[in-house]
Parts: structure tokens; C-alpha cells; sequence
């Protein structure tokens, strides 16, 4: 079959011709990026300025103010080291936390399903559901893997990294934010009206994670019961591993940092299948609601 | 109004071909137990205009999004330039060119932002795109919007944005789903303009629509669409021969009057439709049935003559207006 002879024609005028450098598969993730990274462009400098201005906040207030407190009485001696290093690796995690389920949410129902349906014009190109919602996730993920890199930037500007190890924590604080962000942004391409569940994800799952997943002391000093709630919390596991690749190496005599074998492929484990369930259930659920 | 975007036909004949570029057999799209196109046929040439006309809800975007290779057929069989959709939606939708019936331009990025980031999604290299846009724009007369965000502008330059947006790929066919749905007068003007250059150009259009004048303006062929069914398909010309006569005569008499004074002029019209503000006398020719209608004694509060259109075609088919 003839495609070229009717073609809108690729002779005449300034006509510059497309059609042939089209690719039958289209720009794929990559593409995608490019979409993404010029739509943030615009708050480049809101960003950069609010992810570097929150560590600061949170350091001096948490890691300098509260940290002397800590240090100064019997705090410091059982952690064995400073309240600062033991908090930064647990706050790179749980902000990473909050980025990547940020992004999990309004955007993906508003900008990409509801609102201004931007899905929905990448699903009309060659871009299939599965590559749009791998786009969104590794986009989230390359976000926070940025904001934990910041982080890990302004901790050490606060002296608060005692070992080469810290810069794990990128990946585990990104891998630990996507163990929850994954499974949201499953939800997100789910709901068809927002009635108040991202505030309710923000308000009963992101705070009290924040709060009881051993970021501001041991889960060990908990109840029985605080300690079987940390363990189903991916920020717990991401924080147990961040505070194992910063501190581990220092063989501290509080325990701080220890973290056997068996758990630490445990805690690994725990957030790779929240990660895969979450990204294979998104691209799941893209398919379903694009091709409606 | 002048565009440099030109693409004139190509210099080689147009290389007829027998094989239909949408080929649709027994086509259905069901959601849970709701059949929103129930076994449709149609097939539409190269190079030819096609419109799915009916009102909303008839299974018309539903249509339009299984040609579009996105939302998968129910049963039937369907080849979009060759091709099963169900098979290789990517392969066809990187020869087709879309225009949605609600924008989904990005409203955050600018005219040009929103012109490149889509030519990227067919994996069109930056060079060649950056000339492309260039002449898009011009062609949907933005070229001085280029660099501002797209929320701001007019309806109308958004549709036509979306209209440039769908050429990005030099696309066999176009498909749009309610182009002018919207759209103030002048408005609809431009971009029936625009549309028809394309369609002069050689560029396959297939379009829904529930507005007649759009339908008579852009379609070589169309067919009429309700419940999910097609009842009728032709030329606008065809339709109207076929089942409307030449002249429409409308009488209004009143809210009250209309359906009692339907019996007393029935026999001067091959067929009477009585709607809730006036009469149609459906007669060969209009200005004796109004005379006959005064000779009678009856005072109506305004009488005209028209020539028959689609709309009638559509309330003779359906026992409903298009636009309700």
C-alpha cells in the first residue's frame, strides 16, 4: 500500500517532512523525561530553593538545637555518637518520603487523568500506557533521588556524615520513598474523584510514619506494639538501611548502625516487592483508565 | 488569510489504492453491560472527509477512540491503515494525527513547549522539529504566541493549537472528535478554514460532529449515528435526496396551537413534524404551502421556507433534534 503518494505532501513550499523520521515505536520514557523536565523548569527555583531550605530548617532546629539537649545528657553517651549523625540519615529518608508521594498524587490524577488529561494526550502518539506510567515513576524516582542528594549535601555542610557509606543513602532513601510512593500512585490512577483521601494519605500514613518509624529515637524504645507498627512501615526499613550505611561501618558500642544479614536483605526485600508490586499495579491501572 | 505551511500535493499522482485506510466489520464497544457502538460497518478512502454525525451519546468518541487505536474493540474487526489496532496501536498511532474533543494541551508549558514535547513522543529529532513548529504555527496563526503559556489563550487558538499539535507527525489521518464543540461563531469559521486547506492538501480527515453545518461543510461522506447504531450514510446531498424533501416550510403558531393546527395542514405536506415551538412541513416547494396555509385562514405568528438539511434527516431518522 502506497503511504507517500497521498501524503500531505513533502515537496511544496517550506513543508518541512515528519513523516519519515517518525519512529513506529515513538520517543519512548526518554521523551518523557524531556516532557517532565521542561514542565518543572518553570519551578526549578522553587524547588532547589525549598529542598535545600527544609534540611537546613530541620538540621539546625532537630540536629543543632534538640541535638544539644541530647548530647549534652546521657542521650549521647547510649547512641555513641552525635544526635545530628544518627537524625540526617533517618531525615534524608523521610524527606524523600514526602517528595516522592507529592508526586504520587495530585499530579498523576489532576495533571495527568483529570484536569488538563496530559495521559492522555501522550496515549494518542506512540507512547503506550505502560511506558507513560514508567515514565511518571521513574521520574518520581529521579526527583527524589535529586532531593536526597541535597540533603545528603546540606548534612554534610553540618559535619553531620562520619563515614563514606552515607551516600547510600540516595539510593535506599529513594527506594524506601518509592516502596510507598509506587503503591500510591496506584491509587492515584484509580480514584476517580478526589474527596479528600491524598489529605488523608498526607494526614494518617506520611505524618505518623514520619513520627513512629524510629527517625527521632530507636523504635527499640517503643512498646511492643509501636515496634510491630515500625515494621510495617517502608520508611522504618529505609531508615534502619540509611542508618546502617552511615553508621555501620563505625562499629558503635549503642548497636547503632548494626543491622545483621538476614535483616538487612529483610528490610531490602520488604521495600523491592512494595516497589515492583507498586510499579507493575501503576502501569496496570494506566492501561485500564487510558484505553477506556 | 495566507499560510506558508503549504503542503500542496505531492508531485507524483495520487496513487489510488482499493484498500479503505479504516476498515470497520461488526465494530462494538461495550462498557460492563452498556453497548455504546453496537456492530457498526463503514470503511473510509484515502484522502477522503468522513463524519460520524449524532447527537451526544450516540457512540461516536467511542468510535473515534477505537479508530484512534487507543481504547480496544469489544468484537468485530477493525484495520486502521492496514493494521490491527489491538495489535499495534503504537505502529498506527505514529501515523495518525489526533485533536480530542476536551484539549489536553499542557497549560503550565508554552505554544512552542507544547508543540515539541509532543513531536518527541513520536520520536521526531529536535532539528527537524524546531522548523516543523515554525511552520505549524504559522499555519494555525500563533507563530506571535509562540512563547507564551498556553492557559491564557481564546478557545479557538487553543483548538487550533491542538490542530498543530496533530500535524506534528505529517499524519495519514486525522482524526477529530468534536472540532468546533465550544466555539464562538468566528471561531468555528477559522477553523473550518484551516480544516479545509488540510483536506484540499490530500490529508484524510474523519471527524464526529453534532453540528450539521459542520458536517455539510467538511464531509464528502457521513454517516448518521444514534444509539450506537448507524441509520443512514451518505454524501450530506444524498441524505437530504434520500430521505428529506427539497423544502422545509416553519410554521409557528404558539406554544398551545402547534399540535392542533398539525391535522388542518397535514395534507398540504408529504410528511409534518410537530415540534414543541413550531411545524416543519416537509413540501417540494415552500413559498405555495404558505399560501395555502393563509388561504385556509390560518394566522400564523411567523411562517419561513428553507431549503432542507441535515438536521431534518436526522429528525426524520430519529424523531429527535441533533442539538437538544
Amino acid at each position: 500500500m502506497s503511504t507517500e503518494a497521498s501524503a500531505p505532501a513533502l515537496t511544496a513550499g517550506r513543508h518541512t517532512p515528519t513523516r519519515h523520521l517518525v519512529r513506529a515505536h515513538g520517543g519512548g520514557v526518554p521523551a518523557m523525561f524531556g516532557y517532565l523536565l521542561t514542565s518543572t523548569r518553570p519551578y526549578l527555583k522553587m524547588a532547589a530553593l525549598s529542598q535545600l531550605g527544609s534540611p537546613v530548617l530541620y538540621l539546625l532546629s532537630l540536629g543543632i538545637g534538640l541535638g544539644s539537649l541530647v548530647n549534652g545528657r546521657s542521650g549521647g553517651q547510649s547512641l555513641g555518637t552525635s544526635y545530628l549523625s544518627f537524625l540526617a540519615p533517618a531525615l534524608i529518608a523521610a524527606t524523600a518520603l514526602q517528595v516522592a508521594v507529592g508526586q504520587a498524587t495530585y499530579p498523576i490524577l489532576f495533571g495527568g487523568f483529570k484536569f488538563q488529561r496530559i495521559y492522555f494526550a501522550m496515549n494518542a502518539t506512540p507512547l503506550t500506557p505502560q511506558q507513560i506510567a514508567s515514565g511518571v515513576l521513574g521520574w518520581i524516582a529521579t526527583r527524589t533521588a535529586v532531593s536526597a542528594t541535597l540533603y545528603l549535601a546540606v548534612v554534610a555542610c553540618f559535619g553531620g556524615i562520619r563515614s563514606v557509606g552515607a551516600l547510600l543513602c540516595v539510593p535506599i532513601a529513594t527506594l524506601g520513598a518509592m516502596a510507598l510512593a509506587a503503591p500510591i500512585a496506584v491509587y492515584s490512577a484509580t480514584v476517580e474523584t478526589e474527596r479528600g483521601g491524598f489529605a488523608a494519605i498526607s494526614r494518617f500514613l506520611v505524618m505518623p510514619m514520619f513520627l513512629f518509624s524510629g527517625t527521632f529515637y530507636p523504635v527499640s524504645s517503643l512498646p511492643e506494639w509501636g515496634r510491630a507498627l515500625a515494621w510495617l512501615s517502608p520508611l522504618w526499613h529505609a531508615t534502619e538501611l540509611a542508618r546502617w550505611a552511615s553508621l555501620g561501618s563505625l562499629h558503635l558500642r549503642s548497636g547503632i548502625g548494626q543491622v545483621g544479614a538476614v535483616a538487612l536483605l529483610g528490610h531490602l526485600a520488604f521495600l523491592t516487592v512494595l516497589t515492583v508490586a507498586g510499579v507493575l499495579l501503576t502501569g496496570w491501572r494506566f492501561r485500564v483508565r487510558l484505553s477506556r | 488569510m495566507t499560510s506558508s505551511y503549504a503542503p500542496g500535493r505531492s508531485a507524483e499522482p495520487a496513487q489510488r489504492t482499493t484498500d479503505p485506510l479504516i476498515e470497520a466489520v461488526g465494530l462494538s464497544k461495550r462498557f460492563g453491560s452498556f453497548e455504546a457502538v453496537k456492530a457498526i460497518d463503514f470503511s473510509v478512502a484515502r484522502g477522503e472527509s468522513f463524519g460520524f454525525l449524532g447527537p451526544n451519546g450516540a457512540g461516536k468518541s467511542s468510535t473515534m477512540r477505537m479508530v484512534g487505536a487507543v481504547s480496544p474493540a469489544s468484537s468485530g474487526r477493525l484495520r486502521v491503515l492496514g493494521l490491527d489496532p489491538a495489535v499495534e496501536g503504537p505502529a498506527i498511532r505514529s501515523r495518525l494525527g489526533v485533536v480530542p474533543q476536551q484539549d489536553n494541551l499542557d497549560l503550565e508549558l508554552t505554544v512552542w513547549e507544547n508543540l515539541y514535547i509532543y513531536g518527541r513522543y513520536f520520536g521526531i529529532p529536535k532539528r527537524t522539529l524546531r522548523s516543523k513548529i515554525e511552520e505549524l504555527l504559522d499555519f494555525a496563526q500563533l507563530s506571535d504566541r509562540a512563547r507564551d503559556k498556553v492557559e491564557p489563550l481564546s478557545g479557538g487558538m487553543k483548538r487550533r493549537l491542538t490542530i498543530a499539535r496533530s500535524l506534528i507527525n505529517d499524519p495519514e489521518i486525522l482524526l477529530l472528535d468534536e472540532p468546533t464543540t465550544g466555539l464562538d461563531p468566528q471561531a468555528r469559521h477559522v477553523l473550518w478554514d484551516r480544516l479545509y486547506r488540510l483536506k484540499h492538501q490530500g490529508v484524510t480527515l474523519v471527524l464526529t460532529t453534532h453540528y450539521m453545518d459542520e458536517a455539510e461543510q467538511l464531509c464528502d461522506r457521513l454517516v448518521v449515528m444514534d444509539h450506537g447504531l448507524i441509520v443512514a450514510e451518505g454524501s450530506p446531498a444524498q441524505l437530504i435526496a434520500e430521505h428529506v424533501s427539497r423544502e422545509v416550510a416553519e410554521l409557528r403558531f404558539g406554544i398551545d396551537e402547534n399540535e392542533a393546527r398539525a391535522a388542518q395542514v397535514a395534507d398540504l405536506a408529504e410528511r409534518v413534524e410537530v415540534l414543541a415551538d413550531r411545524l416543519l412541513l416537509y413540501v417540494s416547494d415552500g413559498e405555495a404551502v404558505l399560501r395555502a396555509v393563509q388561504e385556509r385562514g390560518l394566522r400564523p405568528v411567523s411562517g419561513l421556507v428553507r431549503r432542507a438539511s441535515l438536521e431534518d434527516v436526522f429528525l426524520r431518522l430519529t424523531g429527535r433534534s441533533l442539538v437538544d
